[in-house]
């Protein structure tokens, strides 16, 4: 069951580390799109819009990074912190006048303060169409616990 | 049809994809920046003078979610010779000129 981070429930946020607290931020999107799970960009416009969640038992990241391959992106995870950089360098097609331009070239560096410890060791990283989707298993002292209800007579 | 079983439809929020347009003397390039998609869903549409991306977002059954964008073309595209492809996120659709269209190099022969 997903759950997305936010203030009311409870859960410590992801701070970007530009200093802007996504938890605020967080609410005025959820205010003006009512909707965050096809994630607006948390950084300006024309950069990739990343999306968070909490599975309980893992992190989830989820960015639209349309044009990147593999290379384009480095990802570095500790037990708190995880920084993801992608840089995308349009070039123009040779030997076409262009009519449009709207896509974007961008360098992008983000580090996340994590809400909860992670194993670095158990990190996923996966890229498909343009879509990178990271799982950050929490480490063991941070998931959740099972607990049985015992009947007294 | 059971009026229980009726499947009920919402309208589907839709997205604009960010494009490139490029033209060169064979063909007009569109670039489409519409990452996460499976190419099946992806439809490209000539009905001109129109041209049309149309795609369903995955996973988003219960809100359902498209990319769509439609462009006016002039008449020189050939319908019959539209090619895309898809690869990292990025669909890329080649419409070609009509052959009639395509400016032709004369040659000048001296006499």
């Amino acid at each position: 069951m997903l759950v997305r981070f936010n203030d009311r429930s409870g859960f410590p946020t992801f701070r970007a580390s530009r200093g802007l607290p996504v938890s605020s931020l967080r609410r005025e999107l959820d205010r003006l799109f009512g909707d965050l799970e096809r994630g607006p960009s948390f950084a300006q416009p024309g950069t990739p819009g990343v999306t968070f969640a909490d599975t309980g038992e893992a992190l989830t990241l989820r960015a639209e990074l349309p044009g990147l391959s593999e290379k384009d992106i480095d990802i570095s995870v500790t037990a708190n912190a995880l920084t993801v950089k992608a840089e995308r360098k349009l070039e123009s097609p040779e030997g076409y006048a262009a009519h449009r331009r709207e896509r974007q070239s961008f360098s992008f560096t983000q580090s996340y303060e994590l809400p909860t410890r992670v194993d670095p060791e158990k990190v996923q990283a996966s890229l498909k169409q343009g879509v990178l989707t990271l799982t950050l298993p929490k480490a063991a002292e941070a998931q959740p616990k099972r607990v049985t209800v015992s009947a007294t007579a | 049809m059971n009026s229980q079983n009726q499947e009920k439809t919402r309208p589907a929020r839709e997205l604009t994809p960010n494009v490139d347009i490029f033209e060169n003397d064979a063909e007009l390039l569109v670039v489409a920046d519409v990452p996460g998609l499976d190419p099946n869903d992806i439809g490209v549409h000539v009905d001109l003078p129109e041209f049309r991306i149309e795609a369903k977002v995955q996973g988003s059954a219960e809100k359902p979610v498209v990319y769509t964008r439609t462009f006016r073309i002039d008449e020189r595209i050939d319908p019959e010779r539209v090619k895309a492809e898809y690869n990292n996120g990025v669909l890329r659709v080649h419409l070609a000129k009509s052959a009639a269209f395509r400016p032709r190099r004369i040659e000048v022969q001296s006499s």
